[in-house]
């Protein structure tokens, strides 16, 4: 009976003010729905489309579900925008927050390895390239690179922003008057740099460098560091930095 | 007649479920409509104002049209907010993207490499780097590349970090050679030393990176110097150059 009543309302409120009520006997907008619920289990509307597939729903504790774009007047933005406010009286907008058609810079490995040992003995050989050990591995995003026996091999097609830095221990107390280098390989180029020497305290001496090569690189590509010195060498300090930007 | 219909199932809807379905005799919302249609010709709901202007509408595709603000909860932001996310069953929030995480980027605004081969080039003077004209990454709000003058100029000022390395060759090998880089921005140059290519009697490289704030029409060049070249009147090949300018917004 009630139910019947409810309803006659919804009828007159529809003759009588052109406002309908669904659940409310005094609907104060065109069409007002009143939940029956207020959990986020039960739906105020539904809207499917003819195969039945839901494209917007109201729960009853205010939750707005919906299937297809948001279109802040007719405007439904592009991969890479954000939804911007306008303030309270205007649709807000969908902008990019970097500059249009700059690449967004991702990190994706880093990795370094130190020694703790003073006077470290002199296990790399002299005048021959070698690729020191890195296994502290902090950052490795997986799905644009793997790390393995020290490369990183390239999954995805982009530009690579590498930055190293190097420290080479010498024990030796001769002259700087020898040659040392760091050297990142990209793909098929290899970038050289000049490790400088200095002394340290108690007659030690390193070679030291640092440097930064940006470039592009495609599937399976390696990216690793390498070093040489004319005279033999151990390990102080390196680390790796790979930066990635899809094109 | 299509409406008394409608508003019959409605009734229908009404008297059985306490629930309102149209379209659909199993209604399983409050209000559950079910379209004609699947795609944005055709629409779920449609709200006008009094003019006929719509306000809202739900294109059976799924598309949610909507005419002005968005209101969060009790917000609906202030001009320049982002919605971020809380999660679900919270109402997502309108924040300052200034002072959040998204603003804080670094991002490439030009990027090219030039893997001709530029022979002739003079001994012992700065010689400005021809990075060609075939940049995989050019944003026009940022900057500009002049083809003549070999320079790029700023159109925004901002924080950034400039990437340069050439490789070259000298045309007689000397084991004194020296090649000295510079990156210029505006009236400032930053040096870099250069290599010689190890097991290579004529190769040789520089490479750099600065960081610096810069204001916009600040004009960015690279210059290589290479000396002691054996003889007179020698010169060099510039072989590969590539360079990388990313900007990120002044946040302080």
């Amino acid at each position: 009976m009630m139910k019947k009543t409810c309803l006659l309302m919804l009828c007159a409120g529809a003759v009588s003010y052109g406002q309908v009520g669904i659940n409310s006997e005094t609907p104060d907008a065109t069409l007002e729905i009143v939940a029956k619920n207020n959990t986020a289990t039960n739906k105020i509307i539904e809207i499917n489309d003819n195969d039945n597939v839901q494209n917007l729903a109201v729960y009853d504790n205010g939750n707005l579900e919906f299937r297809g774009a948001l279109m802040p007047n007719n405007n439904p933005g592009e991969k890479g925008e954000y939804l911007i406010s306008q303030g309270a009286e205007a649709a807000p907008e969908w902008k990019a927050i970097i500059p249009l058609q700059t690449k967004q810079i991702f990190d994706v490995f880093q990795g370094n390895q130190v020694q703790s040992e003073s006077y470290p003995i002199l296990n790399n050989s002299a005048n021959t390239w070698i690729r020191p050990n890195i296994s502290n591995v902090n950052i490795n995003e997986s799905s644009v690179g793997a790390w393995l026996a020290n490369e990183f091999i390239v999954k995805k097609t982009g530009v690579y922003i590498v930055s190293f830095n190097l420290d080479m221990y010498t024990g030796t107390t001769s002259a700087n008057d020898y040659t040392s280098f760091a050297r990142i390989t990209m793909g098929s180029n290899a970038y050289q740099f000049p490790t400088d020497g200095f002394e340290g305290d108690g007659n030690v001496y390193w070679n030291a460098g640092a440097g930064e090569i940006v470039g592009q690189l495609d599937v399976g590509d390696k990216i690793f560091i390498s070093a040489y010195n004319s005279v033999k060498w151990s390990l102080e300090a390196v680390s790796l930095q790979i930066k990635y930007v899809e094109l | 007649m299509k409406k008394y219909i409608t508003i019959f199932c409605a009734v229908i809807g009404q008297i059985i479920y306490s629930q309102v379905g149209i379209g659909t005799q199993n209604p399983s919302a409050t209000l559950d409509v079910v379209s004609l249609g699947s795609t944005n010709e055709t629409y779920g709901l449609k709200v006008n104002d009094r003019d006929s202007n719509t306000m809202m509408s739900i294109a059976d595709n799924g598309n949610l049209y909507f005419k002005r603000s968005l209101i969060a909860g009790a917000s609906a932001g202030v001009a320049g907010y982002v919605l971020g996310s809380e999660g679900s069953n919270n109402t997502p929030v309108w924040k300052e993207v200034l002072n959040s995480p998204l603003y804080r980027y670094v991002a490439i605004a030009y990027h090219v490499r030039n893997s001709n081969k530029i022979n002739g080039l003079p001994a012992n003077s700065n010689v400005i780097i021809d990075f060609g004209n075939s940049a995989v990454i050019n944003s026009a709000v940022i900057g500009s590349w002049n083809e003549t003058t070999k320079k790029y100029r700023l159109l925004e000022s901002g924080i950034y970090d400039i990437t340069a390395s050439v490789t070259g060759q000298s045309s007689l090998a000397s084991a004194n050679r020296k090649a000295v880089m510079m990156i210029h921005l505006g009236g400032y140059s930053q040096v870099y030393k250069g290599t010689n290519s190890q097991g290579s009697s004529s190769d040789f490289m520089t490479t750099g990176k600065v960081s610096r704030y810069l204001t916009a029409g600040t004009e960015i060049s690279v210059t290589v110097r290479v000396s002691n070249l054996s003889g007179s009147g020698t010169t060099w090949s510039q072989n590969n150059a590539i360079l990388n300018i990313n900007y990120s917004p002044k946040t302080n």
